[in-house]
């Protein structure tokens, strides 16, 4: 046997199937685009993620993300190599906040729980859970945690900021007047997450409510949000048109990973939400092929959730949608 | 991957002003095709399959990112994808089985000779691991090189090329 006997098993798709395929195909409607916000939106993501994945710095990083009250969600890209210069030792995102990053409120370790019931009363909310799982998954195979509540207070220095986008040559943009000593505060309420595994198969629910940031009125945060995308690494033009465009009070960055192989914006239970497919960072050790990871994250009724496993991205948004 | 591929992914990229539909799909469809028909064999309906994985790009064709990947490795991604979805519904796939079947039926002493061979070979594919099942469809069946298939599964490209080396010289031996 040689190699051109594995070849020769190949067969030509039968004519009749292939026409009445491409008649279906031009029947069909094309999909949604990216809309302009999204695409503009690409790249403070990345950087985010990757401050996620050193843990001296995050949380640090957390808290950046949760000065948001979140009730729409925006994907935005981000230079690695920002990111790598946010964690570096001189002028990391540690050092910038430093003594300015306060935790008033402590995270315990998650606690398990039995039940849905048990686990929404330590969280003070209605743990919904999903209607419809794909074949195979059991809604009653769920296991149940929740992550305790905390808050900090971050409080502006100038200096250091100055200091930041000087090492990071960022010359071109002003930081708002009245900053310095300026405090805000960040609250993140306790978060439920339901959990399943399926042999290689996971899937994860997290639901909370929607965390806040208080600041001082009249925080100029479009130049603000501004900054945040220079630092990761987002170009003049785009971070300026892009902190423009967004409403920074009620909306909350998502970072692309680099590993992310499409996303879109997508309504969930008539909330906004992000979907993003992404293959594995690291082949998996089992040795059989990796499963693509999907993460479905929207905002409804006060609270955010997220969706994350492999089971597909019409299933995930499936299974959200009975989510009750 | 070839000219006419490259070209699709020109014509597929966001700046396109008028896919050309037609010539993407007459050159990615036996390649889709005899994917699914090595990773799956004649108990999967391969037809089924193939149409799904073109529907799915169809609709999400304006998502296409040519930064990410080729076209025709972004075609088999999602190919892959949905061949994982198949077998995670359907354990009870018995591969190739009867597709060996059916080229062993009928014609000339010669063509029934070769279609013997053919089917021998068949079978000892579906005896394969999963991973190296999924390797041979991509290289043999799609048609795809070993930086494809390193995107696609997300092994290593020398990886690839150590497995799917193995794996033809086990089913040589077995031969």
């Amino acid at each position: 046997m040689d190699e051109n006997a594995l070849y020769e098993l190949r067969r030509d798709p039968p004519e009749e199937f292939a026409r009445q395929l491409l008649k279906t195909l031009h029947e069909q409607p094309e999909g949604p685009r990216y809309g302009g916000k999204l695409v503009a939106s690409l790249a403070v993501c990345a950087a985010l993620v990757a401050v996620f994945a050193v843990p001296s710095v995050r949380a640090a990083a957390q808290a950046f993300l949760d000065m948001f009250r979140v009730v729409n969600f925006a994907a935005v890209p981000v230079d690695e190599q920002a990111m790598q210069r946010l964690v570096g030792k001189q002028y990391g995102l540690a050092q910038l906040l430093g003594d300015q990053f306060q935790v008033t409120h402590p995270p315990g370790p998650p606690t398990p729980y039995a039940t849905a019931a048990e686990a929404g009363a330590a969280a003070g909310i209605h743990v919904q859970l999903p209607t419809w799982m794909p074949v195979g998954w059991g809604v009653d195979q769920a296991t149940f945690m929740v992550q305790d509540a905390q808050a900090a207070r971050i409080t502006a220095d100038t200096t250091k900021l100055e200091q930041l986008l000087t090492a990071l040559d960022i010359r071109d943009i002003t930081i708002p007047a009245g900053l310095n000593g300026q405090t805000a505060t960040v609250e993140v309420h306790p978060t439920v997450v339901t959990s399943w595994v399926h042999g290689r198969q996971r899937l994860a629910i997290l639901e909370s409510r929607s965390p806040q940031m208080q600041f001082p009125a009249g925080t100029d945060l479009a130049t603000l949000g501004e900054i945040g995308l220079r630092i990761l690494g987002m170009s003049s033009s785009d971070a300026h048109r892009t902190a423009q465009n967004i409403d920074w009070r009620t909306t909350m960055l998502i970072p692309i990973p680099p590993n992310a192989t499409s996303f879109k914006e997508i309504t969930v239970k008539g909330g906004s939400g992000l979907l993003i497919e992404a293959m594995p960072r690291k082949p998996p050790t089992d040795g059989l092929p990796p499963l693509r990871d999907e993460i479905l994250l929207w905002a409804a009724d006060g609270e955010v959730f997220a969706a994350e496993g492999t089971v597909g991205p019409d299933e995930l948004v499936e299974m959200a949608q009975t989510l009750q | 991957m070839n000219a006419n591929v490259q070209g699709a992914e020109g014509m597929w990229g966001r700046t396109a002003a008028e896919p050309d539909w037609d010539s993407v799909f007459t050159e990615q469809l036996p390649r889709v095709f005899n994917y699914f028909r090595y990773r799956l064999g004649g108990s999967a309906d391969i037809q089924e399959l193939t149409s799904r994985t073109f529907e799915k790009a169809w609709r999400a064709r304006r998502r296409y990112r040519r930064e990410l990947a080729g076209f025709g490795t972004w075609l088999l991604r999602i190919a892959h994808n949905v061949a994982v979805d198949h077998l995670r519904v359907s354990r009870d796939h018995a591969p190739l089985e009867a597709a060996a079947e059916a080229v062993a039926e009928g014609g000339p002493e010669t063509e029934q000779e070769r279609a013997s061979d053919l089917a021998r070979l068949e079978s000892l594919v579906t005896t394969l691991p999963a991973r190296e099942r999924e390797l041979l469809a991509l290289k043999y069946g799609a048609g795809a090189n070993n930086r494809e298939i390193a995107a696609v599964t997300g092994l290593s490209e020398s990886n690839v090329g150590t497995i799917l080396h193995r794996t033809v010289q086990a089913l040589r031996e077995r031969w």
